[in-house]
């Protein structure tokens, strides 16, 4: 009797013998452990090298583990992997062998899978950790974004669940390959058609939209709010996963299907969750808000600390970025040389957050507040690579976040729109021809090449296209009176310039000077 | 009847059953390698091409252009390297005489049938690139599906393919320009051809002579 007593207990101890040798097995002899060293190397190729090519700050640095690129390196192979093994009873026609051993199938797929999960999860954070290893090595700035880094092992894992179901469910050679590339398909197609899809399409963590761009944290809190979402949506995939899988078993009796329905039930529902907060998300300058899940004290500034540097305008920037400074303000200082002192004129030009989804390339500004105070935006940090004219018939070709090294590239992405924005501010822009000529003047005696309006083109045969209208400003057309106008008032020294501007500031603005007044 | 009539009778009926047993032995070898499944899978990525052509999937001129058709080529490609394995592993090696020119055919006449499917795939909508580009990327990565079932088996022949197809995303993204990435190559880019043409002879001969590995996992 005492035996027959004992007998669930028992029961319940070998199965957890048994899953736990089971699962040693399934380490020891596992389809991703052939696959490590393959992932391991297209991190390296994909990830790790692009990522180590951005500057030393660590949001810029994890701008593409930001951008889901881990995942796109890991998922395909992880999820054929999983495939592999959920497959493996069926392709050896050994399914109904097996499901009259003792221990639920149920229970001994989820140890298949779980020590595929492990290996996938290992190689993961290793291909992690060496990346912010090697960060780490070089002294970065700026906070350090984990979320994005826990939504790609959630990726990780979620495609292991869904690629393993798919194996138990199309047990074929064919559905392992499939698998693996329907899954690129995936993380492809929804990182391009579906960037600009400010609400569910934020989901895959691919989704360049999602990501909160190179200087996350630093002039805010970092937002989790997306990557929380985007967590719960890929557990519940992964639960559902799972849960699906044992609704396929027979012989578990209605225990084990009741108890897999309602795992099965539990992910669909919290990947519907999911689903609903992404429906009410919110794209900002500080990042994806939702506020089903945001707290409010993430909407606060992290510091208004700057450093400084200029005369006789300073110009600032958030310690994260105090090593680009010295090129700013060599940048910036002949336009607020020129302007300084004037009423309505900046006091002081100040780094802001640069709208990473915006449709600036390089930077944004205005003038703020009284006294004015110059706001700049810089995109330092980004990915991608533009080209410039650097003369008459010379061109040069730089990635984006190399430009912000390079001097006369940081002058070239700077002024000229800044330069505008604080003349048109200052002097009226368009307006009257007198203005014109006046803000034409000025721009060339900062340092702005105008260019030329008649002309076609400044690029030689076979220079790589321009893709950077935004630093070019259009002049005057050569010989009319606002060019000649302008080309005098430009060729002044600066202490006429300025004193002609000081006590002429008034009747420009107000519209009572023409050209032939200008000096 | 003389005896001479009854002599070419009979060699006509042993020349009808050598005919019936080489299609009979063709058949059970494309059935042995899953081929009507491959066809299969391969029209289904070809109205998949046509469909995407149609919701704009690769339409504007991003890397996507590229991507994408890259990718559903990649897709024919894992099947036919797939389809290599044998499932009698050495018992067939040690049988099989006509074993490397039964895997020529089917190697030859699956990445024939990918190419026109994947041609038929393309019509009524525009393939980026056209159907130049289509055959040369899916002869190349075939040749890499072939070589990395003769390294790894043709249960993971599917690895080389979507590394490659992953590396080939990388490369378009990047706008790289060698001609080892040959989907990142105009159509008629010469290095680009001899490089793909060059892996898919790889490919093929390795396949024919050595057979995919027999490895102990499958």
């Amino acid at each position: 009797m005492t035996a027959v007593l004992d007998r669930p207990r028992a029961t319940a101890g070998v199965v957890r013998l048994t899953v736990g040798r089971l699962l040693r097995l399934e380490l020891r002899r596992n389809a991703m452990l052939l696959l490590v060293p393959l992932v391991i190397a297209m991190f390296w190729f994909d990830t790790y090298r692009s990522s180590m090519e951005l500057p030393a700050i660590w949001p810029t640095r994890l701008l593409y583990v930001q951008q889901g690129r881990p995942l796109v390196d890991f998922a395909p192979f992880v999820a054929g992997a999983a495939a592999w093994t959920g497959s493996r009873d069926g392709r050896r026609s050994t399914a109904e062998q097996v499901a009259t051993t003792p221990l639920p199938r149920w229970a001994a797929r989820l140890s298949s899978w779980a020590a595929l999960a492990i290996w996938a999860l290992g190689a993961y954070v290793l291909c992690l950790g060496l990346l912010l290893g090697a960060t780490a090595a070089q002294s970065p700035t700026g906070p350090l974004p984990w979320w994005p880094v826990l939504v790609g092992a959630l990726g990780v894992l979620a495609f292991s669940a869904l690629g393993f179901t798919a194996g138990v469910v199309f047990p074929s050679r064919f559905a392992v390959p499939l698998v693996a590339i329907a899954v690129l398909l995936i993380l492809v197609l929804t990182q391009y058609p579906i960037t600009h899809n400010a609400t569910y399409g934020l989901l895959a963590p691919t989704n360049l939209m999602g990501s909160a761009g190179p200087q996350a944290g630093v002039f805010s809190p970092f937002l989790p709010d997306l990557s929380i979402t985007q967590i719960l949506f890929l557990a519940g995939l992964t639960v559902f996963a799972l849960g699906a899988m044992g609704l396929r078993e027979r012989g578990g009796g209605a225990m084990a299907t009741g108890f897999a329905a309602l795992v099965t039930v539990v992910g669909l529902a919290v990947t519907g969750y999911g689903v609903k907060l992404a429906g009410t998300a919110q794209v900002t300058a500080n990042g994806v808000v939702i506020s089903a899940v945001h707290s409010a004290s993430d909407d606060g500034p992290v510091s208004t600390a700057r450093v400084c540097q200029g005369s006789p305008v300073q110009v600032c920037v958030s310690p994260v970025y105090r090593s680009y400074l010295p090129d700013l303000d060599t940048a910036l200082q002949p336009l607020l040389t020129e302007v300084a002192g004037l009423p309505g004129a900046p006091t002081k030009a100040e780094q802001v957050v640069f709208p990473y989804h915006g449709d600036a390339v390089y930077t944004v500004s205005s003038l703020q507040g009284s006294p004015a105070v110059l706001d700049l935006g810089l995109n330092i940090g980004a990915d991608g690579s533009t080209c410039f004219v650097t003369g008459p018939k010379s061109s040069t070709c730089s990635s984006v976040s190399d430009l912000w090294k390079n001097a006369s590239l940081v002058k070239t992405v700077v002024l000229p729109h800044t330069a505008q924005t604080v003349l048109d501010s200052l002097v009226g822009g368009d307006g009257t021809q007198a203005r014109q000529a006046v803000v034409d003047g000025l721009l060339t005696a900062s340092g702005v090449t105008l260019t030329d309006p008649t002309a076609q083109s400044q690029l030689p045969p076979g220079a790589p296209r321009v893709f950077n209208p935004e630093v070019q400003v259009m002049g005057p057309t050569p010989g009319s009176p606002v060019a000649v106008a302008a080309t005098r008032f430009a060729a002044l020294p600066q202490s006429e310039r300025y004193a002609w501007l000081s006590s002429h500031l008034s009747a420009l603005r107000a519209g009572q000077l023409t050209t032939a007044d200008l000096p | 009847m003389s005896s001479s009539t009854l002599n070419e009778r009979s060699a006509l009926r042993d020349q009808a059953q050598r005919h019936g047993l080489g299609a009979r032995l063709t058949w059970l070898h494309l059935v042995s390698r899953q081929v009507p499944a491959a066809l299969a899978i391969m029209a289904a990525l070809a109205v998949v091409l046509n469909i995407g052509a149609r919701l704009n999937w690769y339409s504007g001129d991003g890397a996507l252009v590229q991507q994408v058709p890259v990718l559903l080529e990649a897709g024919a490609v894992v099947v036919i390297a797939v389809s290599t394995r044998s499932p009698f592993g050495e018992v067939e090696l040690a049988n099989g005489r006509l074993l490397p020119g039964l895997r020529l055919g089917t190697v030859l006449a699956l990445t024939a049938a990918a190419m026109g499917l994947m041609a038929a795939g393309m019509i009524g909508v525009h393939l980026p690139d056209g159907g130049a580009a289509l055959a040369r990327n899916t002869a190349g990565m075939t040749g890499i599906g072939l070589i990395t079932a003769t390294i790894l088996g043709g249960a993971m022949a599917w690895v080389g393919p979507v590394a490659y197809a992953a590396i080939t995303e990388y490369a378009l993204s990047a706008s790289w320009q060698s001609p080892l990435i040959w989907a990142a190559r105009p159509p008629h880019d010469r290095g680009a051809v001899l490089c793909a043409a060059a892996v898919f002879v790889v490919g093929v001969v390795l396949i024919t002579v050595r057979g995919p590995r027999n490895t102990v996992r499958e």
